[in-house]
């Protein structure tokens, strides 16, 4: 389920009534097919949500298929009203892991510069992406989860405290339909 | 836009977790994090860099307010804000008129208010804070006149409630009398309230206690200044550009007057002025603003503002 904007044209951090019930809780469970309905407005988006889907599905072709994404940045805010023009992509931490030995992992990573290449995943597919590896020791998981959540959870310098969406790697992406 | 200071705050909070992240893993144990965290501190500090060296040409000034009228990060007093707002910007609009548009009458219409209109474009939680920001639809190439402004503004209140006594006479002098009623205004706002304020602007960002608003408050209330321009003083003239001080030896007086020079003439002009001949040294008719500011409980002082030079007089 995703929400619609609150009146800061972000993701509100909880709905309803009760913040204690999970599901009105960010970060909000959501699918493709979902993501895809709610934020397919614009040619732009579009463009930035087919990016999103090929670099979930080169991750899948990397059997990194146990795990999931946070979605945030002004991809998921009402970046049209609050800046006067579309968002330029879309800021996502994938938590999975992955499927080779640690030894491979360097290797891995230098044969797949546009996933683990921040910059180049930007390039190619218009994630501002990250990854953190869940096989790693469990105290560098939390410290990281720690990180990307407070980083993604408040905007800078207005600190407004904002939701954001979980989606699964696994998920309804070959459903998806667009332009 | 976002207020420079604010936005290397918060980028240099990024940093530093980074920075911390960084250094609780190694390369081996973690290397896809090790990568793409360096990576990440790289292009922050960039971005840091890129921030430093950009001169916001637009106002924009945040006031954040603590004290009794702030509720933790949850809100603000509605009326207190909506004063302090409404008072900040009639500071900044008398400044405004009193700086392009010549001398503030003492009543009657604030000239050119319409150029100083400030826009409340954003908050920022923590302790309250209120962003104020100059809009213009068309991307300045300078500085605009409501940024040096609204920069004057600030400074003035930072100087009025410095705890040099100097600081303060110094600060004095600029402010034109209609203006320092709405200073009045603004710290016995602050005052009666319990507040507090951190100011940011440009590179300055400070924080005004309890005391340093009562002392601004207190300085303020008890004062009254009084502007004469005088068309008719004559004397001989020198003066210092780099430092925009005057000296006039007063004909048919023993003792010379001193003061500042108007912001009017522009230090190009001082310097040629510097530089002709018979300028300096010289007798000439001046028009000089005369300000009598009277204290509770002091002696009237005089102070001096050079205007302009309206004819040489044959010695």
């Amino acid at each position: 389920m995703i929400p619609a904007f609150n009146v800061s044209n972000v993701l509100p951090p909880y709905v309803g009534a009760n913040p204690a019930i999970p599901s009105f809780f960010s970060p909000y469970d959501a699918s493709m097919v979902e993501l895809v309905a709610m934020y397919a407005t614009s040619p732009e988006r579009i463009d930035i949500l087919k990016g999103l889907l090929a670099y979930r599905e080169k991750l899948r072709r990397l059997n990194i298929t146990h795990g999931f994404q946070l979605i945030d940045g002004s991809f998921v805010e009402n970046c049209e009203a609050l800046r006067g023009r579309p968002p330029a992509d879309v800021d996502i931490v994938t938590f999975a892991h992955v499927s080779v030995p640690p030894a491979q992992v360097p290797a891995l990573v230098q044969n797949n510069l546009d996933i683990f290449d921040s910059a180049q995943a930007k390039a190619t597919y218009k994630c501002d992406a990250y990854f953190v590896d869940l096989n790693k020791p469990s105290a560098l998981v939390v410290s990281d989860a720690f990180y990307w959540f407070g980083l993604f959870s408040h905007q800078r310098v207005s600190n407004l405290w904002k939701g954001m969406l979980r989606i699964p790697i696994m998920s309804d992406d070959s459903l998806v339909s667009l332009p | 836009m976002m207020l420079k200071k604010l936005e290397l705050e918060s980028l240099q909070a990024d940093i530093a977790n980074i920075d911390r992240l960084l250094s609780s893993r190694t390369q081996a144990e973690d290397p896809i994090g090790f990568f793409q965290l360096t990576n990440r501190l790289a292009e922050l500090k960039t971005q840091l860099e890129a921030i430093r060296a950009r001169t916001d040409k637009l106002a924009s000034v945040a006031l954040f307010f603590g004290g009794a009228p702030v509720f933790g990060s949850r809100g603000i007093s509605a009326e207190f804000a909506g004063r302090a707002i409404n008072v900040f910007q009639d500071l900044v609009s008398k400044s405004f008129a009193a700086t392009e548009g010549g001398t503030l009458g003492e009543r009657g219409p604030i000239p050119l208010r319409g150029n100083a209109q400030m826009m409340l474009t954003d908050v920022a939680r923590g302790s309250f804070g209120l962003i104020l920001e100059e809009t213009d639809a068309n991307d300045s190439l300078a500085e605009t006149a409501l940024h040096e402004i609204v920069d004057g503004v600030t400074q003035a209140i930072l100087d009025i409630s410095a705890p040099d006594d100097a600081v303060y006479e110094a600060a004095l002098v600029k402010v034109d009398s209609r203006s320092l009623m709405s200073f009045r205004d603004f710290f016995k706002l602050l005052d009666d309230q319990s507040a507090t304020l951190r100011l940011v602007e440009g590179d300055k960002d400070t924080e005004l206690d309890s005391t340093a608003v009562h002392r601004a408050r207190l300085r303020t209330d008890f004062i009254n200044v009084e502007d004469t321009v005088s068309d008719s003083m004559v004397g001989r003239l020198t003066f210092l550009p780099m430092h925009r001080r005057f000296e006039l030896k007063v004909t048919g007086s023993e003792e010379p007057i001193y003061g500042t020079i108007s912001s009017e003439f522009s230090r190009e002009r001082l310097e040629e002025l510097e530089r002709t001949p018979n300028v300096l040294g010289k007798v000439w008719k001046t028009k000089i603003r005369i300000r009598e500011t009277l204290r509770l409980n002091q002696p009237p002082k005089l102070t001096y503002t050079l205007m302009g030079l309206i004819e040489k007089v044959e010695d």
